[in-house]
């Protein structure tokens, strides 16, 4: 029995322990019987009923039968004669191929006439497909001959049902498989579970190669790296972009927030003065004043929520302008001057009275005794009238004077609120854009060093899988080199009547 | 099983049976089992790649599968074997004497006169081989009993010379009939068949479907379409959809009583689709009824 090389033992070791008690079961094997097995409705069962009752016929005793391939010192196959092996089987079958002395048994060659076809085909793909096979032969066989032999009284048709049933042949050949030495059915199965545990650590190397040539492993690292690369180019120009639009959005919303809000106080302000009376009016400047400035606060204060969002959103932690003052408040109108209109009101209400005082005393003026009084009350009539309609008059003129005054002011106020605001987003832009700039410097830094570090990382990937993929050349090396011993000469395939494939 | 399906021009195959590659071969790949029917062919007894092809068909569930055990005339027991079989696999496999199914399609024997002179003189022992058979004392040529055992095997010379020995007087068509009621391809033929129409029901169902839906989708460009769809025609094909959709087999002489237990049916049906079914076959039978 020829010893494992250390360094196939090592790798054995490393890579397939399992290996290593297979090789070590077969060393203290003791092969012993014969295993009987076959493929589903070959009638395993019937042959190897039939191969007993001829062997208690012609040995006095059945052959002594084992358990399983591993502790078998012959393996007995049935295999149907109507269909070659597939390559399950073939599969199934290589392990006791490569260790233990196989007879497969076409059975059923009463039945098949194609069962030398089909008998060929099995001995070529053994070969083929199992080159290692220690020792295989087929054996067409026929289970129901045997039994109908059994049976049969005639001697002379007994002895020819068995010769064509083929079972003598198989008997013997089993008998002389088991009447092996120990020690060479031992060898055998040394050698296929040292191939075994060698094409077990085979696999788990070629896996391992292939795991690490794959790329899987520094799939996430180029990923990452790619992610990084792309962070950096296009951190800055992404930055500014982006500041670009919020600041003219911001913009935008300031025109259209202002506008707004001159309009509602307009509104607001007309209302007030259509309903204000004499006395209400000399107050409402002063209210109407007062709204306009908190009017103009309340946009200033929205356009420092906008570009404190900015700040934020964009992460610039800028210091901001501080907001202007707030605007002085707009000067009161000036007083109303009496101009030719008023003069002139008067007149036409004193005329006007009279004339009224006149159309009323005139029903008097029929009464001879009150005739004194008709000038004296036409002309208290007239005086009131002319009174009240200048009063009226100066309640219209000093409201379109206040209305005048309101209109101005909402001018005057929405053009300085406008000016001081978007004053106040250009210092904010360029404190924005100084903060960017800094803050895209600092991203590109850190994005550069997260660059190398995933750089390094991908090196010291590809320096690893070249040492992996050394070792894993070296320990085939050291299998191919352990082998060696192990391969037995080639066997040549013998022609006859019964296929063998090996001596 | 191509040669024995094409003999078989009542099976409505024409020239779409396509024998695929062999499973489980050494050293090649399985063929795609892509076909509307499939016709598994066990030679045996069940492998596992027989179960896990069959499996795979079951799994696609869009074609239709039959199980075949060739060479069913080498096996003692076929019967036993294929109900061992059926339960193994989970459907039902058909036993085939495929050689003589073919040879009798094919019009072989032309005649069972060599079998008739020696019917007398065979014996059980001579059927036991085919080798047997041939160099058996026999009055007949050894070129004209290889082209027995060609045609029928031993188990169908069995058959023949059995019948022959009870009537010598039997005629080669009743001995044909014999025979190919043992072969079994009467049986494996009609499960093609069903398997064939259930697939052509199934595809006059779907483009019966699409073509509703193109009525739908365009009312006023499809008045023909419509007209169709309104037909006796179109009316039992979507029945008879419905019906192998339910698994539900074809009543033949449908009834008013029918198509109220159908109705019935659709009132009581646990889902939209079943309604759907159940309503179609209702006006498919309705259509029966009143031809």
């Amino acid at each position: 029995m020829i010893d494992i090389p250390s360094d196939m033992d090592s790798v054995v070791k490393r890579w397939y322990p399992a290996g290593v008690d297979l090789v070590a079961a077969a060393r203290r094997a003791e092969p012993a019987g014969v295993f009987v097995t076959g493929m589903p409705g070959s009638g395993v069962t019937t042959v190897a009923t039939e191969l007993d009752a001829m062997a208690e016929t012609n040995l006095g005793a059945p052959l002594e039968r084992a358990r399983e391939v591993d502790s078998a010192a012959a393996v007995l196959f049935v295999v149907d004669a109507s269909a070659p092996l597939g390559r399950r089987a073939l599969t199934d079958l290589a392990p006791a191929l490569h260790s233990t002395t196989v007879a497969i048994a076409v059975n059923k060659t009463d039945v098949h006439r194609d069962w030398r076809a089909v008998h060929e085909v099995i001995a070529q793909s053994v070969a083929e497909h199992v080159p290692r096979a220690v020792d295989v032969t087929l054996w067409p066989i026929s289970a129901k001959l045997a039994e109908r032999a059994r049976i049969a009284i005639d001697p002379r048709m007994r002895s020819a049902l068995l010769e064509e049933s083929g079972f003598e042949d198989v008997l013997a050949h089993l008998v002389r498989a088991l009447s092996q030495s120990q020690s060479l059915l031992r060898d055998r199965k040394y050698n296929a579970a040292v191939h075994a545990a060698a094409a077990g650590a085979r696999h788990e190397i070629v896996d391992k190669a292939r795991a690490v040539t794959s790329g899987a492993t520094t799939v996430a690292l180029r990923s990452e790296r790619a992610r990084l690369a792309d962070m950096r180019d296009r951190a800055r120009t992404d930055r500014a972009t982006a500041l670009r639009s919020r600041l003219q959005l911001t913009r935008s919303e300031l025109v259209h927030d202002l506008g707004q809000s001159i309009r509602q106080f307009s509104t607001a302000a007309r209302e007030s003065i259509d309903a204000a009376n004499r006395a209400e009016l000399t107050h409402l400047q002063q209210h109407l004043g007062e709204q306009l400035q908190q009017a103009a606060s309340k946009v200033e204060d929205r356009l420092g929520d906008r570009l404190r969002a900015i700040d934020a959103d964009l992460e610039l932690a800028a210091e901001l302008p501080a907001p202007p003052e707030a605007a002085s408040e707009q000067p009161g109108p000036s007083p109303r001057r009496r101009g030719v209109e008023d003069k002139m009101m008067i007149l036409l209400g004193a005329s006007a009275g009279v004339g009224l005082g006149r159309i009323a005393m005139s029903p008097i003026e029929m009464v001879p005794a009150l005739d004194i009084a008709v000038v004296p009350v036409s002309l208290v009539l007239g005086a009131l009238c002319a009174w009240w309609l200048v009063r009226s008059r100066r309640l219209v003129a000093d409201r379109a004077h206040l209305r005048a005054w309101v209109a101005e002011a909402a001018v005057s106020t929405k053009s300085a609120v406008e000016q001081s605001a978007l004053g106040r987003i250009l210092a904010a832009e360029s404190v924005f854009f100084a903060a960017s700039h800094q803050s895209a410097r600092a991203s590109a830094a850190a994005a550069e060093s997260e660059l190398e570090r995933v750089e390094a990382e991908l090196r010291a990937a590809a320096e690893q899988r070249a040492a992996v993929l050394a070792a894993c050349d070296r320990d085939l090396m050291a299998l191919e080199r352990g082998l060696e011993k192990f391969d037995l000469p080639a066997r040549t395939e013998p022609t006859g009547p019964r296929a063998r494939l090996s001596s | 099983m191509r040669a024995a399906l094409h003999t078989r021009h009542d099976v409505g195959l024409g020239e779409v049976v396509v024998e695929a590659a062999s499973i489980d071969v050494p050293r090649a790949p399985d063929p795609e089992l892509d076909g509307d029917v499939i016709v598994h062919v066990l030679a045996g007894g069940v492998h596992r790649a027989d179960v896990d092809a069959v499996a795979q068909a079951i799994e696609r569930a869009a074609a239709e599968l039959v199980v075949v055990l060739a060479k069913a005339d080498t096996v003692d027991d076929p019967e036993l074997l294929v109900e061992q079989m059926s339960a193994a696999m989970g459907v039902t496999v058909f036993p085939l004497m495929s050689t003589i199914a073919v040879s009798l399609a094919q019009g072989k024997p032309e005649s069972f006169d060599a079998l008739r002179a020696i019917a007398r003189a065979v014996t059980a022992e001579m059927l036991l081989t085919p080798d047997r058979f041939v160099a058996a004392d026999l009055p007949v040529s050894r070129h004209e009993r290889l082209e027995l055992l060609g045609h029928l095997e031993t188990f169908g010379i069995g058959v023949v010379t059995a019948a022959l020995l009870e009537n010598s007087a039997t005629e080669d068509a009743i001995l044909r009939v014999l025979l190919a009621r043992r072969s079994g391809i009467d049986d494996v033929a009609q499960a093609v068949k069903e398997a064939v129409d259930g697939v052509q029901v199934q595809r006059d169902g779907r483009l019966l479907h699409r073509l509703t839906e193109l009525a739908v989708q365009n009312p006023a460009s499809c008045p023909e379409i419509e007209q169709y769809l309104a037909s006796d025609e179109a009316v039992v094909a979507v029945m008879r959809a419905a019906l192998h959709a339910l698994g539900e087999p074809e009543t033949n002489l449908p009834t008013y009583e029918t198509v109220q237990l159908w109705h019935e049916r659709f009132r009581s049906a646990g889902s939209p689709a079943q309604a759907r079914a159940a309503l179609a076959v209702a006006r498919g039978y309705m259509r029966l009824a009143t031809r």
